[in-house]
């Protein structure tokens, strides 16, 4: 399916991907420098996705048809926020796929999370996320 | 023929009455209703505003010709309400047409003839869902309209009646073109109509064919901007259409 993008559009996406990484990964620092101070450096523990052997398909109509919504308005609380997390985690795998409408949740959950926040959800999503736009800044060119 | 247009404001009554003027062969009524958890006096105020709109900005007055003849009616309860049922089983017609921007129930449908048609900005069945023409122009793929039978699910419906490929826009902005793909509906409309009139034979909609697809991040939006501003053909080269 990649494949079937055209070149300006492979191009302009690689320019997006690349500010948002930067993006995140500024993030990133910043937590990780935040946490420091405090002691409590180190990323989080991955979410395991064992529990949860449900349909990526479904998992990303949840997210994006049950969950999104609220966290654009704000209203997204702390136990629908690490609901939305697991969910994420369920479609990792996909996102790392051609089919571009998973990673395109991940881009949509960064945009509206809350960064005044949980700092450890963020920090989570934003591990993840910087992985995730690393792979698909690797193969948009080809 | 005798077609019902399931309309969200009177400014869309008058946008579809324009294209359809001087139809012979065809009655169009035009039913406007209340949307569901919408109070009477947000409906009331909001048409209003679209009334005078349409006969103000865009000097229109084919809405108080419709009203004299009986051919736009307002129901005060949203469209699946059993009243607004009634009303359309009253007109008996053989096809409604779509621009209400509501998921439409199974009574609804079953008293519209041969269903509801829906303009879809996608091609089908590859393209469901939202930000279709922005996630089509991504990918490449061909641009345009399908008309379709609507069902109760999201562009699930089995029957589509044909695909209209959309090959110039006007300007470089994307959200200029997505407004530009919206207009085309009444047009498309009227030539899906012909082609059931003529006995075209409908292609089936097999969901397993294509995708369900979800608003665009910002991310990609702008990715899309940004290669339609360089000129719209330049990414849209999936299709021989183009």
């Amino acid at each position: 399916v990649l494949n079937s993008i055209p070149l300006v559009m492979k191009r302009e996406l690689i320019t997006g991907l690349r500010d948002r990484l930067q993006d995140v990964s500024r993030a990133l620092n910043s937590e990780a420098a935040s946490a420091e101070c405090v002691g409590a450096g180190g990323l989080p523990q991955p979410v395991t996705v064992d529990a949860w052997p449900v349909d990526p398909a479904e998992c990303l109509r949840v997210l994006m048809v049950v969950l999104l919504p609220p966290l654009k308005r704000g209203k997204l609380d702390s136990r629908t926020s690490a609901e939305a997390l697991r969910l994420l985690s369920c479609i990792v795998e996909a996102a790392h796929s051609d089919d571009l409408r998973f990673f395109d949740a991940f881009n949509n959950f960064w945009e509206h999370w809350p960064a005044a926040g949980d700092a450890g959800s963020r920090r989570q999503l934003a591990v993840i996320y910087a992985a995730l736009i690393s792979h698909h800044l690797k193969r948009l060119p080809a | 023929m005798k077609v019902v247009v399931y309309c969200d404001t009177f400014r869309h009554v008058t946008r579809f009455a324009r294209e359809f003027s001087g139809e012979a062969n065809r009655e169009f009524y035009y039913l406007v209703a209340r949307r569901r958890n919408e109070s009477m006096l947000t409906f009331t105020a909001r048409q209003l505003v679209h009334a005078a709109y349409a006969i103000i900005v865009d000097r229109n007055i084919a809405l108080c010709r419709l009203w004299k003849t009986g051919r736009l009616i307002t129901c005060l309860g949203p469209l699946d309400a059993p009243e607004s049922i009634d009303t359309v089983r009253r007109l008996a017609p053989d096809v409604g047409l779509h621009s209400s921007g509501v998921i439409y129930r199974k009574s609804l449908i079953a008293v519209s003839g041969m269903g509801i048609l829906n303009a879809h900005i996608g091609l089908l069945p590859e393209f469901r869902g939202r930000s279709v023409f922005e996630w089509s122009y991504l990918y490449g793929r061909p641009i345009g309209v399908t008309v379709f039978f609507v069902d109760e699910g999201i562009d699930t419906g089995r029957r589509l009646v044909s695909f209209f490929p959309v090959k110039k826009f006007t300007g470089r902005v994307f959200a200029d073109a997505k407004k530009q793909m919206f207009a085309l509906a009444p047009a498309l409309y009227r030539q899906a109509l012909n082609c059931i009139q003529e006995n075209q034979k409908c292609d089936e909609n097999d969901v397993s064919m294509g995708k369900r697809y979800y608003v665009m991040s910002s991310l990609f939006l702008q990715a899309v901007e940004r290669a339609f501003a360089q000129g719209p053909d330049t990414a849209a080269n999936g299709s021989d259409d183009l």
